[in-house]
């Protein structure tokens, strides 16, 4: 409930808030990250990025689907995202964070996206360590964060 | 006083978050912007990174202060003290010849203003805290 008041605060004082996604890798092991997503052209989690790979205490950040066009993962199947018609057209639905080479395979995203899952925590995935996925969004930005 | 009210919630909600800094240029225009920030046991501000050039729908991403280092590099040979991951980020600087702004805390005594950009418009600066990280937005 305290989380839902405060995406509503932000989501009040977010008037510039232009859609990015954002990924951060808090943990001591390199992370995988698939990107789903939607445009005019592709329903929900219709786009589908290439691995990602964000390495220990790192970030990464996409300013909107058509970024991810011509920089690293890009999309897979020789697809093109499109930003015509804004952002009640196009958006970020879900991902898969994996640890390399360890047992975590999260799917999370928004709901009622192919991964509706906002938070998954695994076990041991990062050495002994239990690492937990979080899928928020704040105005209208997107966060990945990997804890 | 909302604002206010929302940053303490978030800092209840995460104590121990170490934050990310995000930059978002969603404005027409290439940006340059400095960024500042302290190490753990340090003074607001005693950081000064480098120009960073940030183009028009294109985005910055710190996971720490320590990535600072390898780009765009810190002035003057400055050097995180102690572990990177429990330096603060503090501020952003503009500086378009001018007039400078700066946006966040310590050095800075504003989280949003406006700056003319290169391209002659009015650029919008957006300084947050999203949950455990720091986001900027800039934005005609």
């Amino acid at each position: 409930m305290r989380k839902l008041f405060i995406a509503l605060l932000l989501s009040l004082s977010a008037v510039g808030a232009k859609a990015a996604l954002f990924i951060t890798n808090n943990t001591s092991c390199i992370m995988v990250v698939v990107i789903r997503a939607h445009d005019l052209n592709h329903g929900i989690c219709g786009l589908e990025s290439g691995r990602l790979q964000v390495d220990p205490g790192t970030s990464a950040a996409f300013n909107n689907v058509a970024t991810i066009n011509t920089t690293n993962p890009f999309w897979i199947n020789g697809q093109t995202a499109t930003t015509s018609g804004g952002t009640a057209v196009w958006g970020w639905d879900a991902a898969t964070v994996v640890s390399l080479g360890g047992t975590m395979w999260a799917e999370i995203g928004n709901p009622g996206s192919c991964f509706p899952t906002a938070s998954v925590t695994t076990p041991n995935a990062c050495g002994t360590n239990s690492v937990t996925a979080d899928w928020t969004v704040m105005g209208s930005n997107t966060f990945i964060d990997i804890n | 006083m909302r604002k206010l009210f929302t940053a303490a919630l978030l800092f209840l909600l995460a104590p121990a978050a170490r934050a990310a800094l995000f930059i978002n240029n969603t404005s027409k225009c290439t940006v340059q912007v400095r960024v500042y920030a302290h190490s753990e046991k340090g003074k607001a501000c005693e950081l000064e990174s480098k120009i960073m050039t940030i183009p028009s729908m294109g985005t910055m991403a710190f996971n720490n202060a320590g990535q600072v280092a390898e780009n765009p590099g810190w002035e003057k040979g400055m050097t995180v003290a102690g572990d990177p991951k429990a330096a603060v980020w503090d501020a952003l600087g503009f500086h378009n010849g001018t007039s400078t702004l700066k946006v966040g805390t310590g050095c800075a005594t504003v989280t949003t203003g406006v700056v003319k950009d290169a391209c002659g418009a009015d650029l919008n600066v957006k300084w947050t805290i999203a949950g455990r990280n720091i986001l900027v937005e800039l934005y005609n």
